[in-house]
């Protein structure tokens, strides 16, 4: 490809020549970088979450009634041990009634009127940063089930599975969306060219006969095509931010202490997104031209 | 790919050309060498533009063996044609302009094609325009350009990359006899500075104001080879 001020300005004049076919070919990038984007949006914000739920992660162990406290002290140092294990605090049942009314000011009325305490005495059991997946909360979970000492052991197991579950399918979805979006957008851009081309065939021809090469034919198109993939993602991504801020300004209000703040996509993510559209408009080019090049 | 000056420049062995059962060219020999005038004449539908078709390779031939510059056509890449084609410089009979292109931009994209530096390019064609006689159309649009203007920004093109070989289809065919005589003594004025022309005409007027060789074609047959 020879990307001159000549070859820019056949590009830019083809445009102007041209310009339904070409509205239709940056609209079309536009969109599908807009849904990509916006998959790829909740993808981050839910791979955050996660992390965010992640570093908060802790097993709540309630021991049995009436044990001694060297007994809940031997039990508290064997949890310990664990390699999964970063971490373990005793909670008294009174500071565990203490850290409950804190909680709930607003139901003070419920604890007026117990006689008894009916919390245990119980452990929180942080884990270390690289055991905090569902696989090794599920192992050390069933090994301090074990304990005769033990009452119940707490982690909210099917709010986890759920919660990985629609993180890992936002991903899934992300991923496949982003390729089946660039197949079509390939696909699509392809055919514009394709048509552009056979309305341009005799110019095309008589280039040829005055001794053009087929590099030199090629250029303004592959420097139309990455012009339509870069400004149809610089687009996408244009329109993405613009609702999410719409978005984000209503959602942060609504739910000022949410447990995350909703981001947008990062830089290094907005870069490599605007690469595949202009790889896209690139490729839709090549397809078409390598075709319509090889038959003329 | 250079021409070498001691063999003909084109040589042309036992050509045969059909369009499907059609005969347009049957049992063609010549040898053409470097710097002669010659005008293939012959009446309508008697081969003259499938000949030169076949010259700037346009169209292929069925049968028989063509040499340009001592280079088969038959083993040439069609990747690697152009090379062969920036020998030659082209006028045809509708003169294929490019009509979103300026005159200007028409007669450059000769020089933009082998690469050629911006400021040459304007120079080389400010002057080739001027020689024509339409600097002053530099800037318009072939479909605004009478019909004589158009061929001279033909010619124009044709010669600006100053090609081994000028052929021209008709090339006063549309034109008033005071700009066909403008058109003609500038290629004239080529084929003396040693530029082969071959011209497609039946204007019998032009072969006789123009002492060159004139090969007759009828059926798409060889009648006459005169020098």
């Amino acid at each position: 490809m020879i990307i001159n001020s000549s070859n820019f300005k056949r590009s830019l004049n083809d445009i102007k020549n041209n310009k339904f076919l070409h509205a239709v070919t940056f609209i079309t990038i536009m969109l599908s970088i807009l849904i990509v984007g916006t998959f790829v949006l909740f993808a981050s914000n839910a791979g955050e979450l996660l992390e965010t739920w992640k570093s908060g992660i802790k097993v709540i162990v309630y021991l049995e009634d009436n044990i001694a406290s060297s007994e809940k002290d031997r039990t508290r140092l064997e949890i310990r041990n664990f390699d999964e294990v970063e971490d373990v605090l005793f909670v008294s049942g009174e500071k565990g009634l203490e850290e409950l009314k804190n909680q709930m000011t607003r139901q003070k009325a419920i604890f007026e009127n117990l006689k008894t305490n009916p919390l245990p005495d119980s452990l929180e059991v942080f884990l270390k940063k690289d055991k905090k997946d569902i696989k090794s909360l599920e192992n050390i979970a069933s090994k301090i089930e074990k304990f005769q000492s033990v009452s119940e052991v707490e982690y909210g197991k099917e709010w986890i599975g759920k919660f990985v579950k629609i993180i890992s399918f936002s991903r899934l979805a992300a991923i496949s969306m982003g390729a089946v979006f660039f197949m079509v957008t390939v696909f699509i851009v392809a055919n514009t060219v394709r048509l552009a081309l056979y309305s341009r065939k005799e110019e095309i021809e008589i280039m040829k006969l005055v001794g053009a090469d087929d590099r030199f034919i090629r250029s303004p198109f592959y420097i139309q095509g990455i012009l339509h993939g870069f400004t149809g993602g610089t687009g996408g991504l244009l329109v993405l931010f613009i609702l999410f801020f719409i978005f984000s300004s209503n959602i942060s209000h609504d739910f000022s202490s949410f447990i995350i703040k909703i981001k947008f996509i990062s830089f290094k993510t907005l870069l490599s997104i605007l690469f595949c559209s202009t790889l896209v408009g690139w490729l839709g080019c090549y397809i078409s031209l390598k075709q319509f090049l090889r038959n003329t | 790919m250079s021409i070498s000056e001691s063999q003909p420049i084109v040589r042309m062995f036992n050509i045969y050309k059909r369009y499907e059962q059609m005969p347009a060219l049957s049992d063609i020999s010549i040898d053409i060498n470097q710097g002669e005038l010659i005008f293939i004449t012959g009446p309508s539908g008697a081969g003259k533009t499938t000949l030169l078709k076949l010259l700037y390779m346009a169209e292929t031939a069925t049968a028989g063996q063509l040499l340009i510059g001592g280079v088969n056509l038959s083993r040439i890449k069609l990747s690697g044609l152009y090379q062969l084609r920036r020998k030659f410089g082209i006028i045809f009979q509708d003169f294929k302009l490019i009509p979103s292109m300026t005159v200007f931009e028409n007669v450059a994209i000769v020089l933009e094609a082998s690469g050629e530096k911006k400021k040459i390019i304007e120079k080389k064609v400010s002057k080739v325009l001027r020689t024509v006689g339409i600097e002053d159309k530099k800037n318009l649009y072939p479909p605004s350009l009478s019909g004589g203007e158009q061929q001279r920004a033909a010619v124009a093109r044709a010669v600006i990359g100053e090609p081994d070989i000028i052929i021209a289809d008709e090339p006063t065919g549309s034109l008033d006899p005071e700009s066909a005589k403008i058109i003609m003594d500038l290629l004239r004025e080529f084929n003396e500075k040693g530029t082969t022309l071959i011209i497609a005409t039946h204007s019998q007027e032009l072969i006789r104001q123009n002492r060159g060789r004139v090969i007759r074609l009828k059926k798409g047959q060889l009648v006459e080879d005169l020098l």
